[in-house]
């Protein structure tokens, strides 16, 4: 068994290392330092809340008796807590991916290797990427609440390392005995297009304003100083009683910071040994019926019956339903396309209090409608990446295509048409939410609408010929295929959002100032109006000029 | 779109006319296809052989608009394959390797698909449509989505999407592949049927059976050049066909 596993480790790691070597053209850099640099930002502003957060907690004083330490086993407990959450649901995604979607082990089922030797080298893989996630955020996370305000000392640090190794162990075995029913819950819903789309969109939503809830609760408490009432000595009581109560991440409070190190340790290596044993059985278990694709046939078990034949429609609006129905039946895609476009607006709604409400301390002059702009435009394109895979999604399909009697312009066109629907319900519900809480008045909305829609429209044709130069196709039409357009279009996109962002405040603001109110909103106005119409008419001459030769060329270019 | 009966071969119509055809992929030294000219009339049915790489899936590909080619000629019913070639490709149905359908349509949302990008009125398909299932069988799975076809269903409903609009020319590519004896029987009839009602039939193949079975004309590419176009009298019952295959092997070898 052993030498089954080396040679499957092996493997792992050579396909770990090609993928780092491979071919420019299918390696989507973008991606990668995008998702870099996006985890670090989210680790960094997490450190740097928590750390504010941290030395103002720490020095509550209950009935005027400061207790550091206790506070900070609080702090610890809740933030532990969290952290085996989110490494639980990395674990199952990790694990479900590992065993459940991937093509290696139809393959392994095959050949002469034991079911254990399978499942010792996935989980060795899961359990490295697992220890890589817990090094990023659990040792920045400690060293934040090691300088909150009470004195730590090897103990911690000692710990700290200790729970580097047994973190990803906690999680991968929590995740293995929740991995296989919530892999059978997500097929079965999955294949429920409907019902999962309504979820996933209600889901989001309600985290979205939750998160935005929580997050003004706390900016109101620190904003108002109502933080020093807000943990008096009932409160503190509660969040006492409630924290000794989350295990187990209490165990790891009581390795960092109490002199129960030992019981905590004890506990920590029993509750891993215990969740690792029903985690290895339940891995095992599920394993070869996972190989042999039988228990999670879920999806061919439920069969979508569609209706009569269609009745007839003109080229330009079978290619629009088409695309509907792909995106309907693929809930990666739907996700996309609808439930992003729901929470745009609310973003907006959030983003547009807090700028209006700092440009207004800031600089005393009103330029709501350049900060609406700026907010529509930037999450219009950070939401909308759905066009970023207009064609590539078609896979091998965009070939037949090409043998149909139907113009380019006709397919690409219901493609642009139909991305540019979802892009402009968002953002025409954006405009009325910033015209009807009063940022904008009646003809400034009519303006807004008018530039940010023609900036979506632009974004989705640049889009389109983008991928239509750089298409990754996957093997079959309407399969999941890779999108390295989404992060270069991400990337394009914020710079393009900030650059008219900064020139929409040079208008708004400092005209404004300098040169008077009725200057400066007309120069925006103005400048506002001429950038969105080039990028309009450029993205239109760039989607349209020379697309029959590009469609013709696109997958064997003659020489 | 009845047909007639059956076309005099006296006076049979070029369906498809390839001349000095030559084309060369990107980044690559040599040519996939190298000058191939061939010929196939209503009524013929013409089978297309070759070992792999030879270049028949290449030729098939430039033949029905899916790759670009610059040198040589293609002509359908005396329509060129040049640029979008729009009038062209209403007169061909095209059933690709690789199962190149909507895995999230049904069947039948599929076949509707097809029809209205060739124009096809509400009546004609449903009857299309019920003629079709005559000869492929999906039953009532039709109404289910292609996803959970197996691979002899998808290429079922490949067929018959390109049939959806009763094209003149019938271009497959290794359309025999992954079929089970029963429908490779009833495809093989349906081809003969086809081309007897005046339609035109080109695939590539393997299936020196199918060939020596159903063709009236088979052409043999090798390296992408034309090696030889044999009518059916010349392979006919015997082993022919084997017999150049193995001498084109050793060949290659």
């Amino acid at each position: 068994m052993i030498a089954s596993v080396k040679t499957l480790l092996k493997k792992e790691a050579r396909e770990f290392f090609s993928e780092l070597k491979g071919p420019r053209k299918t390696s989507d850099i973008p991606g990668k330092l995008l998702s870099l640099l996006l985890a670090v930002a989210i680790v960094v502003v997490a450190c740097f809340v928590l750390k504010r957060f941290g030395t103002m907690y720490v020095g509550i004083e209950i009935n005027r008796v400061p207790d550091p330490y206790g506070r900070l086993w609080e702090l610890t407990s809740a933030i532990y807590l969290l952290i085996i959450f989110v490494n639980v649901v990395g674990g199952v995604r990790t694990i479900n991916r590992s065993l459940f979607e991937s093509e290696d082990l139809r393959i392994f089922v095959t050949l002469p290797l034991s079911s254990g030797a399978m499942y010792v080298s996935k989980m060795t893989v899961a359990y490295v990427k697992q220890f890589v996630f817990g090094f990023f955020t659990v040792l920045p996370v400690n060293i934040t609440l090691a300088t909150c305000g009470a004195e730590v000392g090897a103990q911690f640090y000692g710990m700290t390392v200790l729970i580097l190794f047994l973190l990803p162990l906690i999680s991968l075995a929590l995740g293995s005995v929740l991995a296989l029913p919530l892999y059978a819950l997500k097929t079965l819903v999955s294949s429920r297009y409907g019902i999962s789309l309504i979820v996933v969109t209600a889901l989001t939503g309600l985290a979205f304003w939750l998160y935005s809830e929580a997050l003004g609760f706390i900016a109101d408490l620190i904003s108002t100083g109502d933080v020093r009432f807000f943990f008096d000595a009932d409160t503190m009581r509660e969040i006492a009683r409630v924290t000794s109560d989350m295990y187990p991440a209490v165990f790891f409070s009581n390795m960092l910071l109490t002199d129960a190190m030992p019981e905590g340790v004890g506990w920590v290596l029993l509750t891993t040994a215990l969740l690792i044993t029903a985690g290895v059985l339940t891995g095992r278990l599920m394993l070869l019926p996972a190989a042999q694709n039988k228990l999670f046939a879920l999806d061919s078990r439920y069969v979508y019956k569609g209706h009569s034949l269609p009745a007839p429609r003109s080229k330009f609006a079978s290619f629009m339903k088409k695309e509907l129905l792909v995106v309907l039946r693929t809930p990666s895609y739907a996700f996309r396309y609808f439930s992003t476009a729901v929470i745009m607006p609310l973003m907006v709604y959030f983003c547009m209090e807090i700028f209006s409400e700092l440009a207004g301390l800031l600089v005393f002059v009103n330029c709501d409608l350049e900060i609406a702009v700026f907010l529509i435009v930037m999450f219009g394109i950070l939401t909308n990446t759905y066009c970023a895979g207009n064609v590539s999604r078609d896979g091998e399909f965009f070939f037949m295509m090409k043998t149909m009697p139907v113009s380019y312009r006709t397919a690409i066109s219901a493609k642009v048409v139909f991305c540019f629907i979802g892009a402009a319900v968002s953002t025409a519900v954006s405009v009325a939410l910033v015209g009807g809480l009063g940022y904008v008045n009646a003809w400034q909305a009519v303006f807004l609408l008018v530039v940010t829609l023609a900036i979506s429209a632009a974004q989705i044709c640049f889009a389109t010929r983008r991928d239509l130069g750089h298409p990754r196709f996957g093997t079959e039409a309407g399969a999941e295929e890779p999108d390295s357009t989404v992060s270069v279009l991400v990337l394009i996109g914020l710079a393009v959002s900030m650059a008219i962002g900064g020139i929409m405040l040079y208008d708004g603001v400092y005209l404004k100032l300098t040169k008077g109110e009725s200057f400066g909103e007309l120069a925006s106005v103005i400048s506002m109006a001429v950038i969105a119409a080039a990028l309009f008419a450029g993205s239109l001459v760039y989607l349209f000029k020379g697309l029959d030769e590009k469609c013709r060329n696109a997958g064997g270019e003659d020489k | 779109m009845t047909k007639p009966e059956a076309y005099p071969r006296a006076e049979e119509e070029v369906a498809v006319r390839v001349d000095g055809l030559k084309k060369r992929y990107p980044r690559a030294s040599e040519y996939a296809v190298n000058g191939i000219s061939f010929e196939v009339r209503r009524g013929e049915i013409v089978g297309l052989l070759g070992h792999n790489g030879a270049g028949k899936s290449t030729t098939l590909k430039c033949l029905t608009g899916m790759l670009p080619y610059k040198e040589g000629e293609i002509e359908i019913f005396g329509e060129p394959m040049k640029g979008e070639a729009l009038a062209a490709k209403m007169r061909f149905g095209f059933v690709t390797d690789n199962h190149a359908v909507f895995r999230k349509m049904t069947g039948l949302e599929y076949l509707a698909f097809m029809a209205d990008v060739y124009g096809v009125g509400a009546e004609e398909r449903v009857a299309r449509v019920e003629e079709l299932q005559r000869c492929f069988a999906l039953g009532d799975k039709i109404k289910n989505l292609i996803s959970s076809y197996s691979h002899g269903m998808k290429q079922r409903i490949c067929m018959m999407g390109s049939l959806i609009h009763d094209p003149d020319l019938w271009i497959l590519d290794e359309p025999m592949l992954g079929l089970d004896p029963v429908t490779m029987d009833s495809v093989c009839r349906f081809m003969r049927d086809y081309a007897d009602r005046g339609g035109a039939v080109l695939f590539s193949t393997h299936n020196l059976d199918a060939v020596r079975r159903i063709c009236d004309r088979a052409i043999v590419i090798r390296a992408g050049r034309l090696a030889a176009d044999l009518p059916a009298a010349e392979f006919g019952e015997g082993r022919e066909l084997e017999r150049f295959f193995l001498s084109d092997e050793e060949n290659a070898g």
